[in-house]
């Protein structure tokens, strides 16, 4: 496969009902890109799994947008999901990393590169970077 | 929501100190459906707070979150403080995998047939 960006960004309500899509979604484009092996799309399912559960929860109110992109140039893939700093339960980074403990340690685990930041919307944007 | 389905089988034990089960998980378990699922899990333990031991036949589940493994940690704490034990049969490549990230597979021991995870059980040395 040619080393060009291949790249899937969308939008999704922040509701909790589309997340068995967004890991189906996500395992066709790993799937597609031939050295990513069998394991590694199954991580890349769970690491997004776990980045868009931490939008919807904390971050935007419900059906509030939530952004999700994933890119892939070889060697290098990398997930970015955004959400709008409107959820009720609104955390800074330090709390978003004490509460979600478990999910962050799998994402940290897995990935190579992992910070939040904060949007000029006032949300927070998770990006991961794996080398593969 | 999220498809899931737990059922939940008494299995027959040599050893009548210990209760038996066979918990078959199919489906996928994530943040939309997990706190749900998880109280058939705890109804369980409620009605047998000594002496339960689990097998979970995950051989159906295709997806599980890290909520859905802290329940899985705290249904341990909770079966192992009654003098019970938890093992996992037949779990998916992926599933193994990130049970083994988090550690979980240092507390809770996976095994390719439910056979094995029921001898295991059976055979078990009870907890100090």
């Amino acid at each position: 496969m040619p080393k060009t960006k291949i790249k899937m960004s969308f939008t999704f309500p922040a509701n909790l009902e589309f997340l068995p899509e967004i890991r189906n979604l996500v395992m066709i484009f790993c799937k597609k890109i031939q050295t990513i092996n069998n394991q590694w799309c199954h991580r890349i399912e769970s690491i997004t799994d776990e980045l868009c559960t931490n939008a919807i929860e904390h971050g935007s109110q419900k059906n509030k947008e939530v952004k999700l992109q994933i890119s892939y140039k070889e060697p290098v893939l990398e997930i970015i999901a955004e959400d709008t700093g409107t959820g009720k339960k609104t955390k800074t980074k330090k709390e978003l990393a004490k509460i979600r403990g478990r999910g962050l340690k799998i994402v940290k685990s897995w990935t190579d590169n992992f910070h939040f930041s904060k949007t000029p919307k006032g949300g927070i944007r998770a990006k991961a970077k794996i080398k593969l | 929501m999220t498809e899931a389905h737990i059922t939940i089988e008494d299995l027959q034990s040599s050893d009548a100190q210990k209760i038996l089960k066979l918990i078959s998980v199919s489906g996928q378990l994530d943040e939309s459906n997990i706190d749900e699922k998880a109280q058939e899990i705890y109804t369980v333990i409620t009605a047998n707070p000594q002496n339960l031991h689990l097998i979970f036949d995950l051989e159906k589940l295709e997806y599980m979150n890290s909520k859905s493994i802290g329940y899985l940690t705290d249904w341990y704490g909770k079966i192992t403080e009654g003098k019970g034990k938890i093992v996992i049969a037949r779990a998916k490549s992926n599933i193994s995998d990130i049970l083994q990230v988090v550690g979980l597979t240092q507390l809770i021991p996976l095994y390719g047939t439910v056979e094995e995870a029921k001898f295991a059980l059976l055979n078990a040395t009870p907890a100090a």
